[in-house]
C-alpha cells in the first residue's frame, strides 16, 4: 500500500467502516509511513475537536416544548401574530443592515441640494425692473412724443444678444442704478442711446454696451416695424428713481 | 453525543418506534412529548452545529418537531423515524442556512457563541481540573477555529461531517439521511475534514505564526 491509497482509505479508517483486513493493511501503512503517521494524527484531532456536543439545558428544552405547545395549538390569531411578529424582525434586521447606508445618503443628498442650489445665481429679486419692452411702432410713437416715461408692453426675448444683454445689465447691483435707452436703427445698428445715471459699475456697463453694440438685426426677418426703441432701466429701489 | 446516540440504540428499539409512529399518526399527545423527549437533543445539536447558532438551533429544532406533528401521515416507513426526522432537520437547516447566508448572516457573529447554557462566558474556574490554563486557552481556540472552518464549508460537506462526527451515524446511514450515495458521502467527508485540517495548519507546533 501506497501513500496516495493510504490516504483515501484514512477516513474510513477513522470512521472504522473498513473491513478488517483492509483495516490492517493502512494501519501497517501509517505506523511505517511519517508523513501518513501524522496525517492521522491530525485528523483523529480535527475528529475530535467537531465532536464536543452541546446538549440541551433543561431551561431551553422546557421552553422549546413550551413554543411547540402554543405552535400546535394556534388559531387564526396567532398565526397573524407570528406573521407581524416575523415581518418586524425582517424589518428591524432590514433596518439595522442599511443603517449605514442609509446614513452615508444623507451627507449625498445635502450635496445634491447644495450643488443644485448653487445654480442659480443669488440675484435680488427686481421687481421694479423692467427689462426689454417691445414697444410696437405706434405705441412709441404717441408715447414718446408725449411722455418721457416708458410704456410698459409685452416683454420678449426671442434673440440670444437681447437675453445676454438683459442678463448683463441686471448684474449691476441697485446702488449702481441705471437707466439708458438703446436705440436700435432701421439699420439694425444697435446704440445706447441715453444713459441716465452714471453707474459706479464701469465694468459691467461696458460689457452691457459691447452686448448692446453685438446686435444686429434684420429688421426684415426680426420686426415688422422699422423704427424699434428697446428701453431698459435699473431702477434705484431705495429712492424710488428711475419711473 | 456518541453515548447518547447509542443509548437511543438501545433503549428505543425498532417495534417501539413503529408503535410510536402508529401512535404520532393517531394524534396521540403523550406520543408526541415522548418523541419530543427522544429525539430533541439529537435534533438539536445537528442544528447546532449545521447553524452555528444557538438562537437559529433552537428555532429549527422547534420547527422540526412542528413539522413531525403536522407531516407525520406522509412518514411512509420505508425508513427509521431517527432517519427521517434528520431528513427533515437536514432540509429545515439548509432551507434556514440559503436564507440566513442570502442576508450576509456570514459575515455576522453571534454573541451568544461564547457563552455556555446558563448565559455566563465560558471562563475556566480558577480552581478547575483542567491541566494548565494554556492548555485550555489553546483547546478553546483550536475549537473555534473548527468551529468556523466548519462554518465555511459547503453545506453538503459539513452535514456530512457532523453527521458523522457528532451524531456518530454510520456512511449507510448518512448516505440514507442525505439521499446521496456512500460513495459521494463518503469523499463529501474526506474533502470536508481536509479542508478543517487545512484550518489547523497553523496551529501546528513549529508553523510560523
Amino acid at each position: 500500500m501506497n501513500c496516495r491509497e493510504a490516504s483515501k482509505l484514512i477516513h474510513s479508517l477513522l470512521d472504522e467502516e473498513l473491513s478488517t483486513e483492509l483495516k490492517s493493511r493502512v494501519e501497517k501503512h501509517l505506523s511505517s509511513c511519517e508523513n501518513c503517521g501524522r496525517l492521522r494524527v491530525e485528523l483523529e484531532l480535527v475528529k475530535n475537536l467537531i465532536s464536543r456536543p452541546r446538549p440541551l439545558s433543561a431551561a431551553s428544552s422546557r421552553q422549546l416544548w413550551a413554543d411547540l405547545e402554543r405552535r400546535r395549538s394556534r388559531n387564526l390569531f396567532a398565526i397573524l401574530r407570528e406573521w407581524l411578529d416575523s415581518t418586524a424582525s425582517l424589518f428591524s434586521e432590514w433596518e439595522k443592515q442599511t443603517l449605514w447606508a442609509r446614513l452615508s445618503a444623507l451627507p449625498l443628498t445635502a450635496i445634491g441640494f447644495l450643488l443644485l442650489a448653487a445654480q442659480f445665481p443669488r440675484v435680488p429679486t427686481q421687481e421694479m425692473t423692467y427689462p426689454v419692452f417691445l414697444v410696437p411702432a405706434a405705441a412709441v410713437a404717441t408715447t414718446s412724443s408725449g411722455s418721457s416715461r416708458p410704456v410698459m408692453m409685452q416683454a420678449r426675448q426671442g434673440r440670444r444678444e437681447l437675453h445676454d444683454l438683459i442678463e448683463t445689465v441686471w448684474r449691476i447691483p441697485y446702488e449702481d442704478s441705471l437707466s439708458f435707452v438703446a436705440e436700435i436703427q432701421p439699420g439694425g445698428h444697435a446704440t445706447i442711446g441715453d444713459i441716465l445715471e452714471h453707474p459706479r459699475n464701469e465694468k459691467l456697463l461696458d460689457a452691457a454696451a459691447a452686448s448692446l453694440n453685438d446686435l444686429r438685426f434684420d429688421p426684415s426677418a426680426d420686426f415688422k416695424n422699422s423704427f424699434l426703441i428697446y428701453s431698459i432701466q435699473k431702477v434705484d429701489v431705495y429712492e424710488g428713481r428711475g419711473l | 453525543m456518541g453515548e447518547l446516540t447509542s443509548s437511543i440504540g438501545t433503549n428505543v428499539g425498532f417495534g417501539q418506534t413503529e408503535a410510536l409512529v402508529v401512535r404520532l399518526k393517531e394524534r396521540d399527545e403523550q406520543a408526541f412529548a415522548e418523541v419530543f423527549e427522544l429525539y430533541k437533543d439529537l435534533v438539536f445539536t445537528l442544528c447546532n452545529k449545521l447553524l452555528s447558532d444557538r438562537g437559529e438551533a433552537l428555532d429549527v429544532t422547534q420547527e422540526v418537531f412542528l413539522t413531525l406533528y403536522r407531516k407525520i401521515h406522509k412518514f411512509r416507513g420505508d425508513c427509521s423515524l431517527k432517519t427521517w426526522l434528520y431528513r427533515v432537520t437536514l432540509n429545515q437547516a439548509a432551507n434556514r442556512n440559503r436564507w440566513w447566508r442570502r442576508r450576509l448572516r456570514h459575515q455576522t457573529r453571534s454573541l451568544s457563541l461564547g457563552l455556555n447554557e446558563r448565559g455566563s462566558l465560558s471562563i475556566p474556574e480558577p480552581a478547575s481540573a483542567d491541566p494548565s490554563p494554556h492548555r485550555h486557552c489553546y483547546s478553546t481556540e483550536l475549537r473555534g477555529a473548527i468551529e468556523k472552518g466548519l462554518e465555511e464549508l459547503p453545506f453538503d460537506q459539513r452535514s456530512a461531517v457532523v453527521l458523522r462526527d457528532v451524531e456518530g451515524l454510520s456512511y449507510e446511514e448518512i448516505a440514507q439521511v442525505t439521499g446521496a450515495r456512500v460513495g459521494t458521502v463518503k469523499s463529501r467527508i474526506a474533502r470536508g475534514r481536509e479542508r478543517l485540517r487545512e484550518i489547523l495548519e497553523v496551529y501546528r507546533p513549529g508553523a510560523n505564526r
